[in-house]
């Protein structure tokens, strides 16, 4: 039976008591590190809290604890609530040429763009997508797929079901970012915050897939 | 601050402005070309720019076209009410078009994709597991117990259950139209009508199929001419032209 094949965290809660006094905020950091080391795929806080035996407060204040270290070769990143280890963005030529990686060819501006829409406003529709840029946008929705920068998060319920795209995970080692929260600033738009400018244009785009860039 | 720009100098910014996509990266960049802020003036101001660039975009494209001219469409009425006088009551309607509003959202995403494209150009990504391709799998071997003999004994065992390749099948002679053509010819150098099983033997049927042809290509080309009285029976060939089955034998296949 190989213990990769079963739930991180899922049978040792019953075991451990919850709020290990033995564990000082070091050696819980330490902890963390392990378990994230030996995790088969992206952690919960909630799993690595079971597994540490320590309240889930405790656990996210090391986390915390660990974002601000930066004397270490790895970064933590967070995607949807999922921790992961993942090499520090620095070492990223040296790493490339560890694992025999080819750098990738960069990004076209229209691909950026639309990138930069689903990054920002997460989970939202190739018909939001296009209200904003004004253009079809279903060749680079497919290059950004393929690359495995955004996925399929589901179908919003309005009529024609469409596709909500999200970044995955891929897209914060790709752009070496930490969270979602390290994305650039949006900036200052002619007095008006630009994050705001963006959100209230895609309230007001059309919900159905398939919408033609411009409203009326 | 240059509020509008000249409408007759088109000759100017039709070489300059580099391939954009889209109605709206367009409006964006002579904007800014332009130096003017996002607003109603300024739009009004690019119209004629914009209008010019509508004629050089591909025929092929109808969707581009149709949203090109659906952003023209908008600036020429901004600008028709920039021209004429407004009478008060409409007024209310005309105050925020929201294509100033739109271009405004367009170019808050375009400086975030090119914010982004700063960082894909660093290229400092971070890498987590699974993510090389050139590592080597990390699946364990297993290994058969017991020492090198008994290694080499399973192999000879595993060896003696492959069956040995096929025998090689022994190639048949091959048997042309043109050598059964010739036998045909040569059978004639004594007389003028033979029996087919003089020419041919009957036990080798390969031969018997492809002489059967030779005949059937010397009757075509009138060469020859057979007779069988009885179905069955023996088939008599006579020779009506030596020069035409000559030629059949060069293999001049023109008649």
């Amino acid at each position: 039976m190989n213990a990769r094949d079963r739930e991180p965290g899922a049978s040792v809660a019953r075991q451990a008591p919850l709020d290990d006094p033995d564990l000082d905020d070091a050696e819980l950091a330490a902890l963390i590190e392990a378990m994230l080391l030996v995790a088969p795929e992206p952690t919960s806080s909630e799993q690595l809290a079971q597994g540490a035996g320590v309240p889930r407060a405790r656990i996210e204040n090391t986390l915390a604890m660990l974002d601000e270290r930066t004397d270490r070769g790895w970064v933590l990143i967070r995607n949807q609530g999922r921790l992961q280890l993942a090499s520090a963005p620095r070492f990223a030529g040296r790493i490339r040429r560890f694992l025999g990686l080819e750098r990738e060819a960069r990004l076209s501006p229209a691909a950026l763009e639309t990138l930069a829409i689903i990054a920002y406003r997460q989970p939202t529709t190739r018909g939001e997508i296009e209200a904003v840029r004004g253009v079809d946008c279903s060749g680079v929705l497919a290059t950004l797929h393929g690359r495995g920068l955004i996925s399929a998060a589901g179908r919003r319920p309005v009529i024609g079901a469409p596709i909500e795209y999200a970044t995955t995970p891929e897209f914060l080692r790709h752009f070496g970012l930490a969270s979602l929260s390290d994305l650039p600033e949006l900036g200052e738009i002619g007095g008006t915050d630009a994050a705001e400018l963006l959100s209230a244009a895609l309230a007001d785009a059309p919900d159905a897939d398939g919408g033609v860039g411009l409203p009326d | 601050m240059a509020t509008t720009a000249d409408p007759t100098d088109l000759t100017d910014y039709q070489l300059r402005l580099p391939s954009f996509e889209g109605p709206l990266d367009l409006l964006l960049r002579l904007i800014e070309r332009e130096q003017l802020p996002i607003a109603e003036i300024s739009l009004v101001a690019v119209t004629d720019q914009f209008l010019a660039h509508l004629g050089a975009i591909d025929r092929a494209a109808p969707e581009a076209i149709a949203s090109f001219t659906a952003v023209a469409g908008r600036l020429l009425l901004l600008k028709s009410r920039a021209l004429l006088p407004r009478p008060a009551t409409v007024a209310e309607e005309s105050s925020d078009d929201d294509l100033v509003r739109q271009l405004a959202e367009y170019r808050a995403v375009r400086q975030a994709g090119e914010r982004l494209g700063h960082l894909d150009k660093l290229g400092l990504s971070s890498f987590s597991r699974g993510a090389g391709i050139a590592m080597p799998l990390t699946v364990a071997p297993r290994l058969a117990p017991g020492s090198s003999a008994a290694l080499a004994r399973a192999l000879r065992r595993r060896l003696a259950l492959i069956a040995p390749p096929p025998l090689p099948t022994p190639r048949k002679p091959v048997v042309s139209l043109h050598q059964m053509i010739g036998r045909v010819l040569a059978a004639f150098e004594r007389s003028r009508a033979v029996a087919f099983w003089q020419v041919f033997d009957y036990r080798e049927r390969r031969q018997m199929r492809v002489g059967f042809l030779a005949v059937l290509v010397l009757m075509r080309r009138q060469a020859i001419d057979a007779e069988q009285p009885v179905p069955f029976g023996e088939i008599t060939l006579r020779l009506l032209d030596r020069a035409l089955a000559e030629a059949a034998l060069l293999g001049d296949e023109s008649t």
